[in-house]
């Protein structure tokens, strides 16, 4: 059956503009899905959409009831119960960054032939961060108005400078017992610089540990090149052990287990299921199915790697169905694009995402902090930079944090993040469940803002949420409660530093 | 006639000139277009008047920083149109919510700094606090805390 046309269903002359609440609309199979600014969403059929942008539904009708319950008639909106909601979901509004990305070293022992973060060799430790860059970075990050701080440790491979790893653990949780914010640790390692003792040190301060890993065993070895053994299973092994640990220490396994990311590369595109499969017989209970990104070496190695984004969408559409299907068979794993975005759609939950909230994260929601002082928007911001194009770059630890967050930079990737201030976004049934990446836009269309009718970021995210829509609008009982259960955050509290805890 | 037109594409100096009625578009979407363009293209804008009554156009001339075909000069071209109804249709958008954007950011940059007033401030209800009390006598005014005895001057 065709989709069905708006200009055909719908005459301007007879809608009642002060029936509804203005929303948005998009044809899914044979319905339209509708949202509204406040993030309410429902599918309804052409008829319905016609009578409700004619301002014709008796109050009596089931229809009235349930639209109204979705806040699409705007004579039933609480505005106080709603302005409430908006506030709670929009709470980023109200503070600043949260998201600390340390780069500790450019060095790593990889050589990953798509590597985002422009890497060095091993022997150049003068491109580590110093004790004094990572204190004085550690006191900026505590003047963030967030009650809660993340320090993500980011490199290169950050366990190449263990001592400065090791003294911003120290030094931010002396600071914090004064302060007492809501603070985590996070690593994102290969892992192959791992031993038992530093194993200990990292689970001993709570250190939540990530990796990445690019599915079977023989394409995670081709494009993640490591020399000195085999990549796959020394990355592997390490992850069992941390998941054993987990388990010895009492921590409940289906919410404590090293996050593993895979990245997309074009020989990934033709086994889904081999990537699914591998990450489930490890135990992973999410996948981020993570595509190239337009950064460092990726860039450079697009032709060789890269792929179209239909391309993409088709690998994720299988591995998504796969996903489900193993679902359906009593295995517990997610995909996290869409665990994100349903949380959006259908939990009414804001999970502060930085990619996908408006405004965007750039600075007010992350900063990137350079080894030699740099400052950056975001991590994908300092990997620009990598590539010798400073825009992003919006100081130094020279500058105040005040100066840092009113910096003109700063205001124009924030009203670049704003979707409010996009042609195509404006008008999208998705807005209030997407967000932009100046950065992403910068490198792929020239401008911070990008145009997002050809921007690939929004035929992604597009895509995946019209294949979301669409499940849910064929989803039986036992599918929605699936979709229910990846929506459902369970806070990670054993990564928070106790405050007044040295 | 097309709102732009790829009017002549030189090989040798591997430029393509495009025009643009000048009426259409508001200069600041040109200017937005053109700079989406430069990292592929030298930039130079010009306007050229047009017979009495018919208005003035915009010449946007490309030199390519890669060598450029007729193919490629069109599909630049096709690149500029996009982007300047982009920012053409941005501005609109914009300005009609520009109000709304303007309290969002300003929210957003004002959360980030702590500009704005603390809820637990806000929310404070401590009944200790007594504003009329004025321990360092700061509201007695001057002339009733330097008043000189008037029966002493007497």
């Amino acid at each position: 059956m065709t989709q069905p046309r708006l200009d055909e269903l719908i005459s301007l002359r007879k809608v009642d503009a002060t029936f509804a609440l203005p929303f948005n609309q998009r044809p899914i199979n044979d319905d339209f899905l509708i949202s509204n600014d406040l993030g309410d969403m429902t599918f309804v059929t052409p008829t319905e959409l016609q009578k409700l942008a004619y301002g014709q539904i008796e109050k009596t009708e089931p229809l009235y009831t349930r639209l109204a319950e979705k806040n699409f008639i705007a004579g039933e909106v609480d505005v106080a119960a709603q302005a409430t909601r908006w506030r709670t979901k929009n709470a980023f509004l109200f503070y600043g960054p949260t998201l600390h990305a340390f780069v500790l070293t450019g060095r790593c022992n990889f050589g990953c032939q798509y590597c985002h973060s422009s890497i060095v060799g091993m022997h150049r430790t003068d491109t580590d961060m110093s004790i004094e860059v990572a204190e004085r970075a550690v006191d900026m990050a505590f003047q963030t108005t967030s009650p809660g701080i993340t320090i993500e440790f980011q490199g290169g491979e950050p366990m190449a400078n263990w001592e400065v790893l090791q003294h911003v653990v120290e030094y931010a949780r002396q600071k914090n017992a004064l302060v007492g914010k809501a603070l985590t640790f996070s690593l994102v390692s290969n892992l192959t610089l791992m031993t038992e003792e530093k194993l200990d040190y990292l689970l001993e301060r709570k250190v939540q540990i990530c990796t990445s890993l690019d599915g079977p065993k023989d394409l995670h070895n081709k494009y993640r090149i490591y020399r000195d053994a085999d990549g796959f299973d020394l990355t592997t092994k390490w992850m069992k052990r941390i998941n054993e640990r987990y388990v010895e220490m009492g921590l409940d396994t289906n919410l404590y287990r090293v996050e593993a990311l895979p990245t997309v590369t074009r020989a990934l595109l033709e086994r889904p299921k081999d990537l699914v499969d591998t990450f489930v017989d490890l135990g992973c209970r999410a996948i981020f199915l993570r595509k190239l990104d337009p950064f460092g070496f990726a860039a450079r190695t697009a032709k060789t790697l890269g792929y179209s984004m239909e391309q993409y969408i088709d690998f994720y559409v299988e591995a998504v169905d796969y996903i489900i299907e193993l679902n359906k068979q009593g295995v517990q794993v997610m995909e996290r694009n869409a665990a994100i975005m349903l949380s959006k759609m259908i939990a009414d939950y804001e999970p502060n995402y930085l990619d996908l909230r408006s405004p965007g994260g750039a600075v007010i929601g992350q900063i990137g902090y350079h080894p030699d002082g740099r400052i950056y928007s975001s991590d994908e911001g300092r990997m620009v930079g990598a590539m010798g194009d400073e825009a992003f770059c919006i100081g130094t630890l020279d500058n105040t944090y005040h100066e840092i967050m009113t910096a003109a930079s700063t205001r124009a990737l924030v009203i670049a993040g704003t979707n409010l201030g996009q042609p195509d976004c404006v008008s999208c049934v998705y807005r209030p469940y997407c967000g932009q990446q100046p950065e992403y836009n910068y490198k792929t269309q020239g401008t911070i803002r990008g145009r997002m009718r050809d921007s690939t970021w929004c035929r992604k995210h597009k895509y995946i949420f019209d294949y979301l829509a669409k499940r849910l609008h064929s989803a039986d009982a036992d599918e929605m409660a699936m979709f229910e259960r990846w929506t459902t955050n369970r806070p990670q509290e054993h990564f928070l530093q106790e405050s007044g805890e040295i | 006639m097309a709102q732009h037109t790829l009017e002549r594409f030189d090989a040798d100096s591997n430029t393509a000139v495009l025009s643009l009625d000048a009426g259409i578009y508001p200069l600041d979407a040109v200017y937005g277009a053109a700079y989406a363009l430069i990292d592929r293209a030298y930039v130079l804008l010009d306007k050229e008047a047009r017979a009495e009554g018919k208005g003035s156009r915009f010449l946007i001339q490309l030199r390519g920083k890669i060598k450029l075909d007729q193919a490629a000069a069109q599909a630049l071209s096709g690149e500029f149109g996009n982007e300047l109804l982009s920012q053409a249709l941005r501005r609109k958008v914009v300005k009609q919510n520009g109000g709304l954007i303007e309290e969002i950011v300003t929210q957003a940059i004002a959360g980030a700094t702590g500009a704005s007033l603390p809820q637990d401030f806000l929310d404070d209800d401590d009944d200790d606090l007594d504003f009329l009390d004025d321990p360092l006598g700061i509201a007695v005014p001057w002339e009733e805390k330097f008043k000189k005895d008037g029966k002493k001057n007497a």
